[in-house]
């Protein structure tokens, strides 16, 4: 509770500091802020807050692990945002507020224990998220993405509301717990509740980029800025998947058998069409939308595992989200005035710190061990062994052709074409790829003390 | 310190040595490398003394757990009794006075601080071979061996002449012990099945508790781990590589290839002796291919011109000796001789080296003779080797062969003949040697003579200190003729606190006998030492060339063609298979295959990426798609779900 409060208000100074038009300054507070909501947020179960709890907003263990996930990622893209804003100095202050009151929401949507706070995060999540893609006033990629994002997001707003609305006719509670009671009392064959819980999961779908609600990614992805994708990618689709999971394993799970089916399909045709649309993008970042909606595909086996679903979550976003930023950040530094692929060549030669963060994200990525990104695959495969063996199958092959996707783009950067080509890189984002990194390396190590 | 703290010591010392050398090595001055390596080395000598001294009963000191499985677990466990206490002593103690000849040997090599990196590492290995107290951490230092041999085997890769020998050699040695290996692991995995554990101690009471549930499957057990000794002892089948071996560096032949860790065959059924005992069949098996191989491997020493080919195949014979000795069940005088071996033969080969030192790199015997002047510290040692080795009375080859030939008498006067011969080949090669090397004339010309010299300190001190325990190394095991309570002090110990060993009563020959048996080894020793004079001193008899031999001579020269013999039947058709399977299978069938399948794939993208058209009405024709998809989905499913 302290965090969101504690996030929020610096959002807000954040705003008036900007008006100073000094961008140090704004990242300076804004990065205080987050890290005072780190910490309250770690230490959340250890001190009395002076604000009294809110019953529709709590924190358990993992839901603490995923916020505090999400307050780490977005320090990330707040930092590496920052070379990219101060030089729009109108700008540098309406970013990171924007991303701050995003984060709320995102908090919200992890910590939320009933349909008010949860429909309240997501939108309190969103919006912010329809600005910063639009945010480059002058890029008409930028605005047409946004008005798109824009349109498709309201469309499944109203779609989510719409299943909401029928729950709530059906079990007649807005609270999580109660809408698990009547369903476990004998609800689950409620016509009403069923449509429901899947316009409810075709929002979801939507917001966390599965097929066949995904078109929105590429394009967006593609018309906003380096620093506002890797945010899109890494806690925008953190704190989605994780209510997404956590709604389904909780409150739903009655209903997994049901819905099972079509997460099935959702996930073997997110993977299989987002790697082999990957495979003959030119520019790194749709590039990197379709890797994101396969990956997407397989963060999806979480929903069907109700036992460690979302603690192997857990693990495979922190693989995947710091191989994404710490990707977003090379093109960040290796961009010239397109993103086309080409800028890559080489550059793995350029700088010791990029090239090993090069190699290592993208081996994690393609699930090569001892990464984050093998032990996250390996926990969600492993658990759908038992009940699902066919799609686990599908999913590897469907894995073997990420990994060809991602070797070619480390292929392009270790050729010997464009080596001795000189990189400037600053300290911030010297900072932010050593951060993902150590999140590579070792962020696996957390299974340990769980 | 505890026994325990002691122990880790004792194993980790080396492998600290190896550390600091491998990583600082390059920078440090040579002196400094040799000394940190040999000084590790002795300190853990010096540590196995303490515990030898302080020895009363099996300990078993508990390092850490590898990995546990629902049935079984597998431990870093380290034993201390008898037979390992033994063994760490020869390691050590021999090891050191070879890394101090090295020191000196190796003083011009341009690898100086990687061969003691090596060495170390061996070490190590070797420690974690006989220390461990179960087949997991014996199988890890008997891989860690096996890769040490290789590196020093090969370790002159980069050669002008013999480069490419030499790494071909090493190549060998490795395939040759991982027919071997297998064998070992075959062995465990049957262990780890029928008795959910692979520690020693544990295995040795479930069988004794009923020996008869495990009759059929000790067989099994024990003829792989034959199999596995055969590889790294250098037994028939698997015996071609050991002679090859000489490549290395000739202290790592004195080490490696002659004193310790081919010997780890040995050990490794001494070891196993409870499951051995149940195996009568196995036995035989060993008993057989010990005899076939002292026998084929003295005949081809006969004939060989290569100065440490000779002693190579020497150490086969010898080898085949130990296993006619763990064949008939006599562990502890299998061990007598591995210890007496170790002396003698780590002698012989470092003071081989030191002859090859002072002939600037030959190795032809037909190219020395006449050294015994020029180099005189040598000569009076290698003769110490020579003499003890051939069974010349009283020293320390002679008790121990003669134990091998009392159990080899009461067993069957056949066996007991056929060992003779070979025991009569081992003093003709040896002197044939002795003679031809430090007699006659020199034969190598004179500009090679005038460089002929003495080698330093660091060489002949350890060549001395050999020479004092070839000598009197005999004592360790005395046959109680005269001095009762002295006799068979090491099998003594050695059943002391070895498990399996104190359970087994090993016969002793009584006196008369014993007596008897050493006259006719003495008389044969001797009579061949004055033949042997009378040929190639008196006569001036040289070394044949190839030309002039007669059939016999030329099969033992030619080591009976076995190399040959395996290129045909193995190495050839295995060549066959793989160029045929690289040309046809893999240039046509995965190449094509893997191409053609990521073009399909690829391609396939130019299609699903037509679907991302960029309309927005598109998008959300295709998001109320998936909706009615979804509903259409809830209609088939409520149908049928209930």
């Amino acid at each position: 509770m302290d965090a969101v409060i504690i996030i929020f208000i610096t959002g807000l100074i954040g705003l008036f500091v900007g008006m100073l038009k000094k961008s140090e300054l704004t990242l300076a507070v804004t990065s205080i802020g987050l890290i005072g909501g780190f910490i309250s947020m770690f230490l959340i179960n250890d001190y009395e807050s002076i604000f009294s709890t809110y019953a529709g907003l709590t924190f358990s263990r993992t839901q603490q692990m995923f916020a505090l996930l999400a307050i780490g990622l977005t320090l990330l893209a707040v930092l590496m945002g920052y070379v990219y804003y101060k030089e729009e100095d109108e700008h540098t202050a309406d970013y990171y507020g924007l991303i701050l009151f995003s984060l709320t929401g995102a908090l919200c949507l992890i910590g939320f224990s009933n349909m008010f706070m949860f429909f309240l995060g997501l939108e309190i999540l969103s919006i912010p998220i329809y600005v910063l893609v639009g945010i480059q006033k002058g890029n008409s990629l930028a605005s047409e993405a946004s008005v798109k994002y824009f349109f498709t997001g309201s469309f499944a707003t109203a779609i989510m509301l719409f299943g909401i609305a029928l729950i709530y006719g059906s079990t007649g509670s807005f609270d999580l717990n109660e809408i698990r009671m009547a369903i476990d009392m004998g609800m689950s064959h409620s016509p009403m509740l069923n449509i429901g819980v899947l316009m409810m999961m075709a929002a979801f779908m939507f917001k966390v980029g599965a097929v066949p609600f995904h078109f929105w990614g590429p394009d967006v992805y593609q018309g906003s800025s380096n620093a506002v994708m890797a945010y899109m990618a890494s806690v925008v689709k953190l704190a989605a998947l994780f209510a997404f999971v956590h709604l389904f394993n909780f409150t739903f799970n009655q209903l997994t058998p049901f819905v099972s089916g079509l997460v099935l399909f959702a996930i073997i045709v997110s993977l299989f069409l987002g790697y082999i649309s990957a495979l003959k993008q030119t520019s790194f970042r749709r590039m990197m939308a379709y890797s994101s909606i396969a990956n997407t595909g397989f963060a999806l086996f979480a929903v069907l595992n109700q036992q460690f679903g979302e603690a192997s979550l857990w693990i495979f976003m922190i693989g995947y989200a710091c191989s994404t930023v710490a990707l977003v950040t090379i093109n960040m530094i290796v961009e010239k005035d397109t993103d086309e692929l080409t800028n890559w060549k080489g550059i793995g030669y350029s700088n010791p710190l990029i090239g090993i963060t090069l190699v290592i994200s993208l081996l994690s990525m393609s699930g090569i061990p001892p990464f984050t990104g093998f032990f996250g695959k390996y926990l969600l495969l492993s658990s759908a062994f038992a009940n699902y063996l066919p799609f686990v199958v599908l999913a590897i092959i469907a894995s073997l052709i990420g990994a060809y996707l991602y070797l070619r783009l480390m292929v392009i950067s270790l050729s010997r074409e464009g080596e001795g080509q000189k990189i400037k890189m600053t300290a911030i984002q010297a900072l932010v790829l050593v951060l993902c990194l150590a999140g590579v390396l070792g962020g696996w190590l957390v299974l340990l003390i769980k | 310190m505890g026994k325990d703290l002691l122990l880790l010591t004792l194993i980790s010392l080396p492998l600290i040595g190896a550390a600091i050398n491998g990583v600082l090595g390059k920078k440090m001055p040579k002196l400094i490398v040799g000394s940190l390596a040999t000084i590790m080395v002795f300190v853990s000598f010096l540590i196995g003394l303490t515990l030898f001294s302080g020895l009363d009963k099996t300990t078993i000191v508990h390092l850490f757990q590898v990995a546990k499985f629902d049935d079984f677990t597998l431990d870093a466990n380290f034993q201390i009794d008898s037979l390992s206490i033994w063994m760490t002593l020869i390691i050590t103690g021999i090891g050191s006075l070879i890394h101090l000849f090295s020191m000196g040997y190796m003083s011009h090599d341009e690898g100086y601080h990687k061969f003691f990196t090596y060495l170390n590492l061996f070490i190590f290995s070797m420690l974690l071979l006989v220390l461990g107290s179960n087949y997991f951490v014996l199988f890890f230092g008997w891989e860690g061996v096996g890769i040490c041999s290789y590196l020093l085997i090969g370790f002159h890769y980069n050669d002008a002449e013999k480069g490419i020998a030499n790494s071909l050699a090493a190549r060998k040695a490795f395939i040759m012990n991982r027919i071997g290996d297998a064998g070992l692991l075959f062995a465990l995995f049957m262990m780890l099945n029928k008795f959910h554990t692979l520690e020693f101690v544990e295995i040795g009471k479930m069988i004794t508790a009923s020996p008869e549930l495990y009759t059929g499957i000790a067989c099994a057990i024990t003829l792989c781990l034959f199999l596995a000794a055969t590889g790294k002892s250098a037994q028939i089948p698997l015996f071609t590589w050991l002679p090859d071996a000489m490549a290395g560096p000739t202290p790592v032949s004195a080490l490696i290839h002659a004193a310790t860790m081919v010997t780890a065959g040995i050990y490794l059924t001494v070891r196993s002796n409870f499951l051995f005992e149940l195996a009568p069949t196995t036995k035989d098996i060993i008993l057989v291919i010990g005899i076939a191989t002292t026998v084929v491997a003295a005949f081809i020493a006969m004939r060989q011109n290569d100065i440490k080919k000779v002693l190579a195949y020497s150490t086969v014979s010898q080898l085949g000796l130990m296993f006619v000795a763990l064949g008939m069940g006599a562990y502890t005088v299998a061990l007598f001789h591995v210890t007496t071996h170790a002396f003698f033969k780590a002698l012989l080969f470092l003071g081989s080296g030191s002859v090859i030192h002072a002939m600037s790199d030959e190795q032809d015997i037909r190219k020395m003779g006449g050294l015994s002047k020029l180099t005189p510290i040598t000569h009076i040692t290698f003769l110490i080797g020579t003499l003890a080795i051939a069974g010349f009375p009283f020293l320390s080859g002679f008790f121990s062969k003669d134990e091998i030939l009392a159990h080899a008498w009461m067993s069957s006067p056949i066996v007991y003949g056929i060992l003779m011969i070979a025991v009569t080949m081992t003093a003709i090669y040896m002197f044939r040697l002795y003679f031809l090397v430090f007699h006659g004339s020199f034969r190598g010309g004179e500009k090679l003579k005038s460089h002929v010299h003495e080698s330093g300190l660091s060489m002949t001190i350890p060549l001395m200190v050999l020479a004092v325990l070839s000598v009197f190394g005999g004592i360790l095991n005395l046959p109680g003729i005269v001095f009762h309570n002295a006799g068979h002090w090491m099998s003594h110990f050695l059943e002391s606190t070895t498990y399996g060993l104190n359970q087994i009563e090993t016969e002793h020959m009584d006196g008369k006998q014993s007596i008897i048996l050493m006259c006719i080894a003495s008389v044969v020793a001797l009579s061949v030492m004055t033949w042997a004079y009378i040929t190639y001193v008196k006569k001036q008899a040289v070394a044949k060339e190839d030309a002039d031999m007669n059939a016999w001579e030329k099969l033992s020269s030619n080591k009976l063609y076995i190399d040959e013999l395996y290129q045909t039947i193995f190495v050839q058709p295995i060549l066959w298979l793989s160029t045929t399977l690289g040309s046809q299978f893999e240039q046509r069938v995965l190449n094509n295959g893997i191409f053609r399948l990521t073009s399909a794939i690829e391609a396939s993208g130019n299609y699903t990426r037509k679907w991302q058209s960029g309309f927005l009405s598109s998008y959300l024709f295709w998001m109320v798609m998936g909706i009615i998809g979804f509903i259409s989905y809830y209609i088939i499913k409520s149908t049928f779900w209930n």
